[in-house]
């Protein structure tokens, strides 16, 4: 397919808005040969409509096979995605459901029986101002965000109200999903340093907690500073932090 | 066709930084000449429900003058960036939230509107906004002998008979917004258009003749000093992007070589290979004819 192509060879190149890409129209369908069109799948960044492909935002253009392409761009502003895992912050309790500010355009809603162990009598201990860390499993530009604090089986598996002490702080967008990331060497770096707790959240907010709250603040730090720095800046940092400089 | 030969083809220096501003979603500052603007933008943020739109987004556009409190003419101002943002943006896409759009103007040297324009574009491209394309503003002026004058200076605007602000977008090259002001023909205007069309906008492009390439040149070099990176980089950029700027590069990499240029990379400087791509391809490779 021409398009495949056309994407495959722009691949790890900057693409701006308006740049456009032509879906092959089908002339002839054939009725004999069982064939299985390709299926494409376009992520962030890139839309479709009906023969043309247009990228709509700047950043790069990646590729995972076998064909699933995205653009990989810089953003400061949350916006809620399916699935996702966030850090949120509840903001008001209503009579069934806590009001929960994720930093998108909308709060989010929580339900109170959306937490591990919790019935109608048995209601999470949960108050204004709580960080939590929850999943979407509402998120559409139509409908109010909505999380849960249980996977499918109903289990916590990590989420739910975080405890006492630790900071949370705001990085972009990018350095979370670099965080994140499994072939990240950002969080080998952090790993080897020393022991601590990091919640990272899709929406850009990172809690950190340490044995003490120098070393905390020290995370914090360099988590921020990672946010603009070469990986060679990077390595040159970790190296003075290992060797007690800072 | 006299006419068209006894333009000035001539664009004052400019230059952008993204990313400036912590507290904003997306910033840039846009430097035309003297003429220099700052801006930021909000969202998509949570909307006041007097201004809610079920079906889009919220735009508000936001002129501070550098003195004083903005009055009529930065209304009308807000108007036309506002119209011209709202027609690149895909604000469909995040209904029921507002994008506030701010720009600081800190100082005026002629052709305001144009930089306020391309600052306004730099600002939703370094916020991650979905947009159908990008966009561009010229500001031309005709003076008292009806020749006509790109990007003009405070002192050419006050000498001039009219004024003209066109912005355009990158993939159809299609007028987006025009103001005008002041006296003239129907013929200065297509004159005036097809002059923009084919002179400042094709100058740039690959298929110009020998005196468009100059300026080509002298735009690319003016982006890369602004810009100033690795020149090992600045290579891959350019050798990616076209055959053609192949020629400029021992000169490229000469002007890296130089004591002045050779600043290390800061951290405000982090956007650098992006800026490069998006100068090339506004003021060069999207206007192709």
């Amino acid at each position: 397919m021409a398009l495949i192509e056309d994407l495959k060879q722009r691949v790890g190149s900057v693409l701006l808005p308006g740049d456009e890409f032509f879906l092959p129209t089908e002339d002839n369908l054939t009725l004999t040969e069982l064939r299985r069109p390709e299926r494409l799948v376009f992520g962030p960044g890139l839309r479709r409509s009906g023969g043309r492909l247009t990228a709509v935002k700047g950043g790069v253009l990646r590729h995972k096979e076998p064909n699933v392409f995205w653009i990989q761009s810089q953003q400061k502003r949350y916006v809620p995605a399916k699935g996702e895992c966030v850090v949120g912050v509840v903001t008001a309790k209503s009579a069934d459901v806590f009001k929960v500010d994720v930093g998108g355009s909308e709060q989010a809603s929580l339900s109170y029986l959306a937490f591990e162990g919790a019935t109608k009598r048995n209601r999470p201990n949960v108050q204004v101002g709580d960080l939590v860390y929850a999943q979407f499993v509402v998120a559409n530009k139509d409908m109010e965000p909505e999380l849960v604090c249980v996977d499918s089986s109903g289990r916590a598996n990590g989420m739910g109200v975080f405890g006492g002490g630790g900071l949370m702080f705001t990085v972009c967008l990018g350095l979370v999903r670099r965080l994140l990331s499994p072939s990240s060497t950002l969080r080998v770096q952090l790993e080897a340093l020393f022991p601590g707790e990091l919640v990272v959240g899709m929406n850009g907010r990172v809690w950190a907690r340490c044995a003490d709250v120098t070393r905390t603040l020290l995370l914090f730090n360099l988590i921020q500073s990672c946010e603009s720095m070469a990986p060679t800046q990077r390595d040159e940092l970790f190296r003075r932090v290992q060797q007690g400089a800072l | 066709m006299e006419e068209c030969e006894s333009i000035n083809v001539c664009l004052r220096e400019f230059g952008c930084e993204q990313s400036l501003l912590s507290r904003p979603d997306g910033s840039a500052s846009f430097v035309q000449g003297d003429t220099s603007v700052m801006a930021g933008v909000y969202g998509p943020a949570e909307v006041k429900v007097s201004k809610e739109i079920y079906d889009r987004a919220t735009l508000e556009v936001l002129i501070q003058p550098k003195v004083g409190l903005p009055g009529v003419r930065e209304r009308s101002q807000e108007q036309c960036v506002r119209e011209t943002c709202e027609a690149s943006l895909l604000l469909s896409l995040h209904p029921r939230s507002s994008l506030t759009l701010v720009l600081q103007v800190l100082h005026d040297d002629g052709s305001l509107l144009s930089c306020l324009l391309n600052a306004a574009c730099m600002t939703l491209l370094d916020a991650g906004l979905a947009m159908n394309c990008l966009f561009c503003g010229v500001t031309c002026a005709i003076d008292a002998d009806g020749q006509i004058v790109t990007d003009p200076t405070a002192a050419q605007e006050k000498e001039s008979r009219a004024l003209m602000t066109f912005a355009m977008d990158s993939t159809d090259r299609k007028v987006l917004m025009t103001s005008t002001k002041g006296s003239f023909s129907v013929q200065e205007v297509c004159v005036f258009f097809c002059f923009l069309l084919v002179e400042v906008l094709s100058m740039c492009g690959s298929a110009g003749g020998v005196g468009h390439h100059k300026i080509k040149y002298f735009i690319t070099v003016r982006v890369y000093r602004l810009y100033v990176f690795h020149s090992s980089t600045a290579a891959a950029v350019y050798s990616s992007e076209s055959e053609s700027i192949r020629e400029d590069l021992p000169v490229l990499q000469r002007l890296s070589e130089t004591p002045i240029l050779q600043k290390p990379l800061t951290e405000s400087q982090n956007f650098p290979f992006f800026a490069i791509l998006v100068f090339y391809q506004i003021h060069t490779k999207s206007y192709r004819l």
